[in-house]
């Protein structure tokens, strides 16, 4: 178990984490979120003991890491791939790694295997794709066979195969009773992994939830519908409280009915529908709502296209 | 938990078995210790080929030493390296994740580039003088008790260099920084130390390392210079004194 209280950093012009408290449970994933600048990295780190908090304190399985003396068993940490020496090459990294805590050569290659780098493993770091780096870092992860596992933006870089694989790999780790802190800017990704979500913006903590409560607290539901006649059946939705609004095309889109509800109304007036789709907010939506008043880098209104 | 891990944690062998691994996995290592070993004794070579007259035991000390400053260059740099080989790009970040008790760390890489620094300086040292013995013709007469400790105050020395060097560069974290910091530290600031008109800073700066060592280098006492015990022990103290910095550094800083 990770638990984080009062965890405050100040660097010296900036407060990067401030009064931070959340626990993250074993047996789940958890989704740490926030935009740019908002203090992931910092809160991960000071957890690891790399940084200082200048105030409140990290523990891990109950006790500071810092003072842990089985500290792959206790955690494993993904926080930066590229922080390696690349003239190394990946067996030998893994294995420098795993001596200080005496974990031995054959499950270097073992976990090796595991993470599809076998056929690199001799091979200098220098020569490594970002992806293939990231697999010897999650790799460098799992070595101790961890309680706790944190893994910062872990599938960045890596193809299809390797995002799908992680998602099972975490998934399967929770589902052994680890304790899973992941971090990520693809909130499809995140949405399909994790269990529950601590979302942060400006190094305060917005919201900490399950993803389905967090998607439903912020963001709204609504019923897609096409009709030949959608003047009339947005006044008998009116009528029995929806809340409709009627797109260029013609079509609605209501708010505060369910799609059963739409459909008995429609059909009691007799009025035919072509279409009538429920549509449920995602968790990017609930992100964009949840921290639009926390971008630290935010942009420009409608400036999604590239001027040619 | 598997039996895999079952019986892991760090202990001190265990970090510097890791150091070793690291450090025996870099090419520029072999490079170095290489170096270390084949440089003094082409310097002594050289040196030997260019001298001439009385063979005794002075010449035997005086063609053999001049290689002891390639040693003490290489010997910096290796302990440099022991550091840097972490810090540069932040691997750093690796090894404190699966080592948080960084003072553990610092003692490995201590350890490691002082077995390095006094098997290539005894080795070196040793080798030199016998090859410059046995190029002038000296024999085996030259080996006297004033030559062996010597000999073995050059070697203290030289291992201490990589000490100061690794100490320096775990501050620094660079590796063109560390070994500015280390040859001006050895031998600039004894010099701006001499021009100061206090005589207290003027006996500092010649128990400075690089200054204080040219007594190791000498049979006879020259006036003016320290006594070779003293010497000795102010480069143990001065080689502390940047060993605890470097451990204090370490371990309060964010890596």
């Amino acid at each position: 178990m990770i638990e984080v209280a009062g965890l405050t950093r100040r660097f010296t012009d900036k407060l990067a984490v401030d009064d931070l408290t959340f626990r993250v449970e074993p047996g789940q994933v958890t989704g740490l979120l926030g935009p740019n600048g908002a203090g992931k990295s910092t809160t991960m780190r000071m957890i690891v003991g790399l940084d200082r908090p200048t105030a409140g304190a990290a523990r891990i399985d109950g006790e500071d890491f810092r003072t842990c003396s089985t500290p792959m068993a206790t955690l494993g940490a993904l926080l930066d791939p590229t922080a390696v020496h690349r003239g190394r090459t990946g067996r030998t990294h893994l294995r420098a790694l795993a001596a200080s805590n005496g974990i031995r050569d054959q499950h270097v290659d073992r976990v090796l295997e595991m993470t599809g780098m076998t056929d690199a493993a001799h091979h200098r770091i220098s020569t490594y794709s970002l992806g293939m780096q990231q697999r010897i870092g999650i790799a460098a992860a799992l070595l101790g066979e961890p309680r706790n596992l944190i893994l910062d933006e872990p599938v960045n870089g890596l193809d299809p195969d390797g995002v799908h694989w992680v998602r099972q790999l975490v998934r399967h780790l929770a589902s052994t009773g680890c304790t899973v802190l992941i971090s990520s800017h693809l909130m499809s990704e995140m949405s399909l992994t994790a269990d529950r979500v601590i979302v942060i913006g400006r190094g305060r903590l917005i919201r900490d939830g399950s993803v389905a409560d967090i998607i439903s607290s912020a963001t709204r539901s609504s019923v897609f519908v096409r009709s030949l006649r959608p003047a009339e059946l947005a006044i008998a939705l009116r009528e029995i409280g929806g809340e409709v609004d009627t797109d260029a095309d013609g079509s609605l889109v209501v708010r505060g009915l369910t799609s059963d509800a739409i459909g008995d109304r429609a059909f009691a007036h007799g009025i035919p529908v072509h279409e009538l789709v429920p549509r449920t907010g995602s968790l990017e939506d609930a992100f964009l709502e949840l921290t639009a008043d926390a971008q630290e880098y935010p942009s420009e209104a409608g400036a999604g296209g590239v001027e040619r | 938990m598997t039996a895999t891990t079952r019986d892991s944690g760090v202990t001190p062998a265990r970090v510097l078995r890791s150091e070793a691994i690291k450090l025996a996995g870099l090419r520029s290592t072999w490079w170095l210790l290489g170096a270390a070993v084949i440089a003094p004794v082409l310097v002594t070579l050289v040196w030997a080929s260019t001298q001439s007259g009385t063979v005794d035991t002075e010449s035997v000390m005086a063609t053999a030493t001049p290689s002891s400053f390639a040693t003490v260059i290489l010997l910096v740099l290796v302990g440099v390296l022991i550091a840097t080989a972490d810090a540069e790009n932040h691997a750093m970040i690796q090894t404190f994740a699966v080592v948080p008790r960084r003072s553990v760390v610092v003692a490995a890489k201590l350890a490691l580039a002082f077995v390095i620094g006094i098997v290539i300086a005894i080795l070196t040292t040793f080798v030199t003088f016998g090859l410059a013995d046995l190029l002038l013709g000296g024999g085996l007469g030259v080996w006297t008790p004033d030559v062996l400790r010597a000999l073995a105050e050059i070697a203290f020395f030289e291992t201490c260099a990589a000490v100061i060097a690794l100490s320096a560069a775990l501050i620094v974290r660079s590796t063109i920084a560390a070994v500015g910091v280390v040859f001006g530290f050895f031998y600039i600031v004894p010099i701006i130390f001499a021009f100061v008109p206090l005589d207290a800073v003027n006996v500092i700066g010649k128990t400075i390392p690089g200054a204080g060592s040219t007594v190791f280098y000498s049979l006879t006492p020259v006036p003016g210079d320290l006594d070779p015990t003293v010497a000795l022990i102010t480069m143990v103290l001065w080689t502390a004194a940047w060993v605890i910095a470097a451990g204090v550094v370490v371990r309060h800083r964010d890596v």
